[in-house]
């Protein structure tokens, strides 16, 4: 009895901790996630990485064997050839408008859209939404045909606004079906509390489902954004004069211009290209994030 | 503070019909309650007056307002939702404030306001937090004062409570009713839970199946059942049917007591009771049996207090009785109440 007390007060403060198997699977799991971000960040990160590099290689280091992996002599002349020589400017505007306006008109057309497929239950609603679906299932190959038939009837061949209305047309479909179920996912009662609160319906749409939905929409606006910046099939068949020629459309045009690539500006114009959109990503990361944690309206 | 009336008014949904033929009368300053099980047309009733669906016949009138057609908005009336509805994104002092902005209040007075609402609650020192860093209780606060910032004609409560443990629901349904009493705005409260209705109405409305069955004060519901429904869903346990022919005769738990704790000579229905199982619950006993005898075999329940000595014997057949002034009786095809001596229970006492 008295040596059962004593050998109990005589151990260690803690108890030895009992290992087991998923110890080890934690340790692996964790391993593995670093390994796949880390394959991850050198499969997409070299080639931009790569990029950035050889645009401020002289037009002759570019096609150094073995190649150099730092430039020999740093230097900005493929930037100065690419805003001399070129119409980058204009592109670069261009592709600014097109890709703003088709985000904006996305977001509203297709925010309004989810909101009453989400909201109302109307002859066809279910129809249309599934229909809706079925459109964005389509490639851009199949519908930039029918499109152009209308943009030329319509009168907007090779202008800017034909290419905001197709990417639009394009963009809408998703922007739909993703804001319809960030909306399903807000509760009728917070609407219909504000209604009762004194808004009118929009009202109570704008101050209290809008911010609610801020994430969905703000993915909605950067797949759109991103998807009309890059976006080349609509531009090369809606658009023909030098003046109306977005980014990828300028940019594809000076290869094979000449028979000598212009390697070096055209890297020096990938770089210009890419930064609008890191700059976008990175303006609405931080609310992305954000707004995913703070969003969940769960018990309130 | 306004009356608020609503006359005839139904709801019909494409599939069924929610709300049929209610009509009733909500005097200034009262406390309704509309209490009914899950699915019995309460809340489209409640969401009716709210302006958030249009009634399919009949008319709602707000403090001598026709308001049938009127938006939420336009109604002066205050919900608190049972999910509370509070705003996920701004704080609870943007909350209470919200009704007033939306109003174009200026600055000052909405803060002197949102002030005066979260002292009534007792929320002051929580303004700063947004909901999801808050209690039940405290959102249940929240959603009052909010509620009541802008001084509304019509306080609608669509089952607030429902969503507190039990302990914080007992303190909150006190709390609720003393703070009816301090501002007394008219109110309709729905509830399914027949212990919040008869502990908060000053007048309660039994609904079933979209149709009204019975309306008065808790002790009248309690006391005059108008029909069997009523009989049955008030009261837990609930009160003993014995269907004898064309008569149902009704008793409740609690006047159903071993012959000899009456005193000989008072006025008294005898009713054999054989016990086969006793719950012990503290402050009383739940004897569960058949009542036998006369009678045809019925279970029933007698609720016996803790005072009354009485050890009950399983099994065997013991003389139970009612006081005949307890006893009520329904008629057993349509199971409406039959008059009691000197109280005629109506079936609709609509336009008290």
């Amino acid at each position: 009895m008295t040596s059962a007390t004593l050998s109990i007060a005589t151990a260690p403060d803690r108890p030895r901790r009992n290992h087991e198997l998923a110890d080890v699977h934690h340790l692996a799991s964790r391993m593995m996630v670093y390994l796949l971000a880390f394959t991850a960040v050198s499969v997409v990160g070299f080639p931009l990485f790569w990029m950035v590099l050889c645009s401020f290689k002289p037009g002759g280091e570019l096609y150094a064997t073995p190649p150099s992996f730092l430039p020999r002599e740093w230097t900005l002349q493929n930037y100065r050839d690419l805003f001399v020589q070129t119409n980058f400017p204009t592109y670069f505007a261009n592709s600014l408008i097109v890709a703003g306006g088709a985000t904006v008109l996305s977001l509203v057309i297709g925010g309004l859209g989810a909101y009453s497929l989400s909201r109302f239950k109307f002859f066809g609603i279910a129809a249309f939404s599934n229909a809706a679906l079925i459109c964005y299932m389509l490639p851009e190959v199949l519908i930039v045909l029918p499109l152009y038939i209308y943009v030329v009837k319509l009168g907007l061949a090779d202008t800017l606004i034909a290419l905001i209305i197709a990417n639009t047309a394009f963009t809408l479909p998703l922007a739909l079906w993703f804001m319809r179920s960030y909306f399903n996912a807000i509760p009728v009662s917070l609407e219909e509390s504000a209604m009762i609160d004194g808004c009118t319906r929009l009202q109570a749409m704008y101050k209290v489902t809008v911010p609610l939905a801020l994430p969905g929409i703000i993915s909605v606006g950067v797949f759109a954004f991103n998807h009309a910046w890059n976006e080349f099939l609509f531009a090369l068949v809606f658009t023909s004069s030098e003046r109306n020629k977005t980014l990828p459309l300028g940019l594809a045009t000076w290869i094979g211009q000449d028979n000598i690539y212009s390697w070096g500006m055209l890297l020096a114009g990938a770089v210009l290209v890419t930064i609008p959109v890191v700059l976008f990503y990175l303006l609405v990361q931080r609310k992305l994030v954000v707004g995913l944690s703070d969003g969940g309206a769960k018990g309130e | 503070m306004a009356q608020l009336e609503i006359r005839q008014v139904s709801k019909v949904f494409t599939d069924h019909t929610a709300v049929s033929n209610v009509s009733l009368t909500v005097n200034d300053g009262e406390f309704l309650v509309l209490l009914g099980p899950s699915g019995c047309g309460k809340s489209t009733l409640l969401r009716m007056i709210a302006g958030l669906e249009l009634p399919t016949y009949g008319d709602i009138v707000i403090g001598g307002r026709l308001a049938t057609r009127l938006q939420p908005k336009d109604r002066n009336i205050a919900m608190v939702f049972q999910n509370y509805a509070l705003y996920p994104h701004l704080t609870v002092y943007e909350n209470i404030a919200f009704p007033l902005r939306v109003r174009g209040a200026n600055t000052k007075n909405v803060d002197e306001k949102v002030r005066w609402a979260a002292g009534l609650v007792g929320l002051d020192s929580l303004l700063k937090r947004k909901p999801r860093q808050m209690s039940g209780g405290e959102r249940q606060r929240t959603a009052l004062a909010r509620s009541l910032v802008r001084d509304p004609d019509v306080f609608l409560l669509d089952e607030p409570l429902s969503n507190l443990d039990a302990k914080l629901r007992h303190s909150a349904r006190e709390e609720l009713r003393q703070f009816q009493d301090r501002v007394g705005v008219t109110s309709v409260y729905v509830t399914h839970d027949q212990v919040e209705a008869m502990g908060l109405g000053d007048r309660i409305v039994v609904m079933q199946g979209g149709t009204v069955r019975q309306i008065g004060t808790p002790e009248e519901i309690y006391q005059y059942p108008a029909d069997t429904f009523v009989a049955t869903f008030m009261g837990s346990p609930p009160m003993n049917l014995i269907q004898q022919d064309d008569i149902t005769l009704g008793f409740r738990p609690e006047n159903f007591l071993p012959e000899s704790n009456y005193p000989s000579g008072s006025d008294v229905t005898r009713i054999a009771f054989r016990v086969y199982r006793v719950e012990y619950l503290g402050g009383d006993r739940l004897l569960y049996g058949h009542v036998c005898g006369g009678l045809p075999e019925t279970p029933a329940i007698a609720r016996i207090p803790s005072s009354v000595s009485y050890s009950p014997v399983v099994g065997s057949e013991t003389p139970f009785a009612v006081a005949t002034a307890d006893l009520r009786r329904f008629e057993t095809s349509s199971g409406r109440a039959l008059p009691v001596d000197g109280i005629v229970v109506e079936r609709r006492l609509a336009h008290g």
